[in-house]
């Protein structure tokens, strides 16, 4: 139960860097090169368009910045009520430069989801022992609302005027640990440990074996005593 | 003793339940090859010599013949690597030497010994028993890739031999029986590294080699004599238009080259210091002008052959041009030998198969010029190579002769003379790709009523059904009863290698049921059939229980009308072949199981055809092994196939659907009249692209109108590093349990995710400084994926690791095995994920509580598997398929991440064991005895009717199946169960208990008159 605590309290931590952080607050010479990544997402199918920045400590763990930078227009807000209407995913895409060519990842939402739960959504950015982008996964703020394919928008029951303009999201890294090794060390000293435990124990008692054992060994020689003693009879009854 | 049973029946009923848990844990001598089978091959044959040289007339040799007859034997080398000896008449593999992971670039025979060359090393074996006499290294400096090649020096006269091997760089001529060495040459390969080739020819005084270095498009042309290292010519040629020396062939003074354009170039080797073509006039002698597809020696004096699409011709080729070519036509697929003076000709029409002549004509006339036809079922393909031999018969007077041939899929032929087959061995089930158990058919109609239907409509075809069933058991019988006395005739074919009746034809299910007569399920659905494919396009089912081949099947290639790209496909007609998927694979689907009786199962492969690039799809009843319809060439490229989960029930039907996805995002089902099940919504799927390190997922579902699926892309991870190797949960394993009871009561509960993905990839590692010596380390890092949210579950690097990495996934953990390049030894690590509050969906689950353990694996590893059972209950098993051929059942309960330093009794109660670094290897957990499997490239688990055991079987160069029972046969009384005994006493319990209540009753009544 240990670790379950450990890790809810880790994730705890984490969440709550995240809310403290602003966006002005870190130094780039502490801690080393800030990486930015544009977010685009896609409100009318095949067209991405900009949605915020993503500001990533390369080879910090898990402190990731989003800034909104594209306020949603009306327009944008009918598009995703469209989606929604549909039964469709909202998609939004990380670009990042591999050489010359810029390549991207994404993820999704059900759009239906997204405008139920209010533009709350959580940014996960998956990145390699490298440092380099592996994937951006989007999940609910709230995700025991979703609803997923089930969810339903009724045409006209929600308004552009009644929904944020604004993503409230909360961004997060995650990097590769280090994978398990075989745990010798630990192990050898335990074995050492209980080598001397027993060496110990050992020395304690150094009395000789027959002191030590005496009320083993005295019935066995009283039985192979009386044994002896009766035997002349019983072969001499059997000789006769 | 002298117990007395009735005293004591109830304790030693007690007693013996006691003794009936404990199983035994060794295997008695006669308990080998009751639950298991091997079968041992050697591969697809590349080289092939006999035991004595061809055409030999010395009397001291033929006499040696007479005497060793029985012990004739041919030896071959092959694409698995081995170097084996095979029985001439009895087809056994009498020994068998795996070498090392590099092709054999050739063996010969010389002086009694037999000699093969492979990476840089010269190898001379005792030809009786396999041992290696000596082994020398033709060049001191170690290269990635060897190309070698050898030659043997005989000469009649006089009694030295001399063995030649030479790499792209140095030549070395061996003393055959002492492997000393008389001299060696330095060869000038140019600048070309490691990717020089070579080859050489004996020469009547000496040998000539011939090196080629594509980079520069050089070739250098060196002549030897016995006697010294000292070249007696030495001359550069430019070829820069030659792509490969594999595009020549060499002769005793001629080299032969075919040009980009497939006109023929030639160079002697004796004078020429450049390629001539052809002159037009000649090359009209030859009845074809080209473009020539491939040029081949065979055997004789400076005779080539040359092949077309349409045709081949043999010809005399000599590069100064003083004899012009003397061709012959030979109609396509034809296959010309020269041994000695015996001239061997096998002629095939179409696609092989029944239409095959061999004509044996001689000058001499000791050899019966004869024209014999050799008949093999056609599910073996084209004949691809011949190899005759000729040995003088007993007396002396004439000549015999034996030719052994390769078919295209891989089988290994024997014909005598008369064109009787003496054996064949099923080389291609050393292929094999893919797996798939189906059960047999059973009398089982519960499955045979459509759900949903009306009471009515349920009962009809209840009653349809089972005089269907009735019907087909009459025939059944019938054809036992006729095909009695010729299956006893047939039972003299040995064990693995049975005699092979022609392939049934299509039409007439009938003659397939002699052979299907024992396919009938058993009582714990232990007996199944393994369908599987192997990587040269064929088809056949295993029978599990003896390992014998049911039914053979080549995949036929689609008809040629089909290709909307006729020209290009024409153009490589006879290149075309079915191969395996980009990716190595060639998935079996079953799409109708055989529950559905009068409905035959159906089962499909997805292959491609190699000229096209286009995916083929073929269907087939897996049990019959007759082909349903005809194969299907798609348009379109594929992502991804998959089977839909649930079988669609429109027209009682039963199929279920392959779904395909093209690489334009169009949804296509398999077959195209079926509809999708009801209540069908969508579905998430996934595609790896190894090439692009991309993973990508996708939705599809169903359109507004219905009728029309869509896809879309959801999510897209770029992995950046190449993909190693990838692992899944089997879409129909079954977990007991959700969760885990630990020692203080609570329960911990299982992070349960069907749609896990486990992904090993490899990077350099930037953390570990390089080694002195050496490369620099290597990482591996282990992701899991969420493939339906495209969500990393978990991600953890193993610094100064490297393959071969081997994944196993199964419930809520992952084992895998990996090469810790700085400690120098191989690793297990174990994965276990527990939900973390409570189960979640899958699309916003917090993530998982991962524990891991690591243990030290002492001793290499190939492969991982993890055994599967019906319901789950039954502990799980790792099995892992040892380098040193042993497949080792080790227990799940070894590898816990939550077996602790120091053991609590809280832990005790739990059941774990304390943490040891070094998992046990024990004899008695190989599974496999003493029966050795080399080069394993899979194993497949089969869940069977019995809870406790599962089939395990091993492919790759050898097979094996057996029966795995991680908890022992805890739902299975033993054989020697003493019935007779407990039933006396259970009917002794109850007279005794009827009695005692009677007379309790009585003292009760005789109390209260009292």
């Amino acid at each position: 139960m240990g670790l379950k605590d450990i890790i809810t309290f880790a994730f705890a931590a984490i969440l709550f860097s995240v809310y403290s952080t602003t966006a002005q607050s870190i130094n780039d010479d502490e801690f080393g090169q800030v990486l930015q990544f544009t977010l685009e997402h896609e409100l009318v199918k095949g067209k991405f368009t900009k949605r915020g920045i993503l500001s990533v400590h390369s080879y910090s763990s898990e402190h990731v910045l989003y800034r909104d930078e594209a306020p949603l227009t009306d327009e944008d807000v009918l598009s995703l009520i469209k989606l929604a209407e549909a039964r469709d995913i909202y998609r939004a895409r990380v670009l990042f430069k591999v050489g010359n060519k810029v390549e991207y990842v994404y993820g999704f939402v059900y759009a239906c989801d997204l405008l139920h739960s209010g533009l709350r959504d959580n940014l996960t950015l998956a990145f390699n022992s490298h440092g380099s982008l592996v994937g951006l996964h989007l999940s609910l703020t709230d995700s025991s609302k979703a609803a997923f394919e089930s969810c339903t928008v009724k045409s006209g029951h929600l308004s552009p005027a009644s929904l944020p303009r604004v993503f409230i999201s909360h961004a997060a890294a995650l990097r590769p640990v280090q994978g398990p090794a075989p745990e010798t060390q630990i192990y050898i000293a335990r074995v050492e440990e209980e080598k001397k435990r027993k060496h110990e124990a050992e020395q304690g008692d150094n009395r000789p074996l027959v002191m030590k054992y005496w009320m083993y060994i005295v019935p066995v020689v009283l039985v192979f005593m009386v044994m002896s003693a009766q035997d002349p009879n019983a072969q001499g009854g059997g000789g006769s | 003793m002298g117990i007395n049973k009735n005293k004591f029946s109830f304790c030693m009923l007690i007693f013996l339940l006691f003794l009936q848990m404990y199983s035994v844990l060794a295997l008695y001598e006669d308990e080998i090859g009751k639950h298991d089978w091997t079968r041992q091959f050697v591969g697809r044959v590349q080289h092939l010599e006999f035991d004595l040289p061809a055409g030999t007339t010395t009397r001291q040799r033929s006499q040696q013949l007479q005497g060793g007859s029985s012990s004739r034997r041919l030896f071959v080398a092959t694409d698995h690597n081995v170097l084996a000896a095979i029985g001439l008449k009895s087809s056994r593999i009498i020994w068998r030497h795996f070498l090392e992971d590099a092709p054999v670039n050739g063996i010969k025979l010389c002086d009694g010994a037999l000699f093969s060359m492979s990476n840089g090393l010269l190898r001379s074996w005792s030809t009786s028993r396999g041992i290696l006499n000596y082994e020398i290294s033709v060049q001191e400096q170690l290269e990635a890739k060897f190309a070698g090649s050898l030659a043997c020096h005989e000469d009649p006269d006089d009694d030295r031999s001399l063995v030649f091997a030479s790499t792209a760089r140095r030549l070395v001529a061996v003393a055959p029986l002492t492997g000393a060495l008389e001299w060696a040459a330095n060869l000038d390969a140019g600048s070309g590294e490691n990717h020089s080739e070579v080859t050489s020819f004996p020469n009547p005084d000496g040998l000539t080699v011939v090196t080629f270095d594509p980079t520069a498009g050089k070739m250098r042309l060196h002549r030897f004599g016995t006697e010294s290292g000292v070249a007696k010519r030495t001359a550069t040629v430019k070829a820069e238009w030659l792509t490969s020396l594999q595009r020549c062939a060499i002769s005793v003074s001629t080299l032969a080259c075919l040009d980009p354009a497939g006109s023929i170039r030639l160079l002697s080797l004796s004078s020429g210091s450049d390629f001539k073509p052809l002159p037009p006039s000649l090359a009209e002698q030859l009845g074809h002008a080209g473009p020539w597809q491939s040029v081949e020696e065979i055997g004789g004096q400076d005779l080539f052959q040359l092949t077309t699409n349409s045709g081949a011709v043999v010809a005399m080729l000599d590069a100064s041009l003083a004899t012009g070519p003397t061709g012959e036509s030979l109609p396509a697929g034809s296959l010309l030998r020269y041994r000695g003076q015996v001239r061997f000709l096998l002629r095939q029409q179409g696609d092989g198969g029944g239409g095959v002549t061999l004509e044996a004509s001689s000058s001499s006339s000791l050899v019966a010029s004869n024209k014999i036809s050799l008949s093999f079922a056609s599910h073996h393909g084209r004949v691809s190579q011949l190899y005759p031999v000729t040995f003088v018969r007993k007396g002396g007077s004439s000549y015999g002769y034996r030719v052994v041939m390769t078919t295209r899929d891989a089988d290994l032929h024997a014909f005598d003379d008369t064109g009787e087959r003496q054996w064949m061995r099923e080389e291609s089930l050393a292929g094999i790709v893919s797996v798939e158990a189906v059960d047999l058919p059973s009398a089982d109609e519960d499955e045979l009523v459509t759900p949903g239907g009306s009471v009515f409509s349920s009962f009809a075809q209840r009653l349809s059904g089972q005089v269907h069933h009735f019907i087909h058991v009459l025939q059944h019988l019938m054809l036992c009863w006729r095909a009695r006395p010729a299956s006893q005739a047939d039972s003299l074919g040995e064990f693995g290698y049975p005699d092979e009746a022609p392939a049934p034809p299509a039409s007439a299910a009938s003659s397939s049921g002699s052979g299907a007569g024992s396919l009938i399920r058993d009582e714990f659905n232990l007996h199944k059939l393994l369908v599987v494919a192997t990587k040269d396009g064929k088809l056949a089912a295993l029978d599990s229980a003896t390992g014998r081949s049911v039914w053979r099947l080549m995949i036929p290639m689609p008809a040629a009308a089909a290709v909307a790209e006729g020209t290009a496909a024409d153009s490589a007609r006879t290149e075309a072949r079915i191969e395996p998927l980009a990716d190595g694979q060639m998935p079996l689907y079953i799409q109708r199981t055989t529950a559905h009786f009068p409905l035959e199962p159906m089962a499909t492969v997805l292959c491609r055809d190699s000229s096209t690039g286009r995916p083929v799809l073929f269907s087939f009843n897996p049990i019959t092994g007759i082909g349903i319809g005809l194969a299907q060439r798609l348009q379109s490229r594929l992502l991804q196939a998959l089977l839909v989960p649930q079988p669609s029930h429109d027209n009682g039907q039963y199929i279920r659907p392959l779904m395909l996805l093209s690489d334009t995002l169009q949804v296509t089902l398999y077959p195209a009249k079926t509809a999708l099940p009801h209540g069908f919504k969508s579905l998430n799927l996934y595609t790896i692209d190894r090439d692009n390190r991309l993973l990508q997922g996708y939705r599809l579902r169903l359109t507004e109108q219905q009728q029309q699926m869509s896809a879309i892309s959801t999510w897209r991870l770029a992995l950046h590093e190449p993909i190693l190797v990838t692992a899944a949960r089997r879409p129909t394993e079954q977990v007991h349990s959700v969760g885990r009871v630990l020692g203080n009561r609570h329960v911990l509960y299982k992070y349960l995710n069907p749609n896990l993905l486990a992904v090993a990839t490899l990077a350099k590692d930037m953390v570990t400084p390089a080694p002195q010596i050496g490369d620099a380390y290597t990482q591996i890092t282990i992701w899991l994926i969420d493939t339906v949210s495209g969500r990393v579950v978990a991600s953890a690097t193993h610094h100064h690791s490297s393959g071969p990495v081997s994944l196993v996934h199964s419930e809520h953990w992952l084992v895998y095995s990996l090469w810790n390049q700085k400690q120098r030894r191989f690793q297990l690590s174990v994965w276990e994920l527990f939900a973390g509050n409570g189960l979640r969906d899958c699309m916003n689950a917090t993530q998982p509580i991962v524990g891991k353990q690591s243990y030290i694996l002492p001793a290499p590893v190939q492969h991982l598997a993890v055994s599967q059972t019906e319901r789950g209950i039954t502990a799980k098993s790792v099995l892992l398929a040892l380098r040193s051929g042993g497949i080792m059942e080790l227990s799940k309960a070894f590898l816990d991440p939550r077996r602790p330093f120091d053991m609590t009794p809280e832990f005790q109660e739990e059941g774990l064991m304390p943490y040891h670094p070094e998992v046990p290897m024990s004899t008695q957990a190989i599974v496999n005895y003493n029966q050795s499997l080399h080069r394993v490239e899979g194993m497949v688990t089969v869940p069977t009717g019995l809870e406790s055991t599962s089939l395990l079987f091993v492919h790759g160069t050898d097979l094996f199946c057996t029966r795995v029972q991680p908890s022992k046969m805890f739902d299975v009384l033993k054989a020697d169960f003493d019935y007779a005994f407990i039933a006396a006493v259970t009917i002794g319990m109850i007279i005794g208990s009827f009695v005692t209540q009677r007379l309790a009753a009585r003292k009760a009544l005789f109390r209260l008159w009292s």
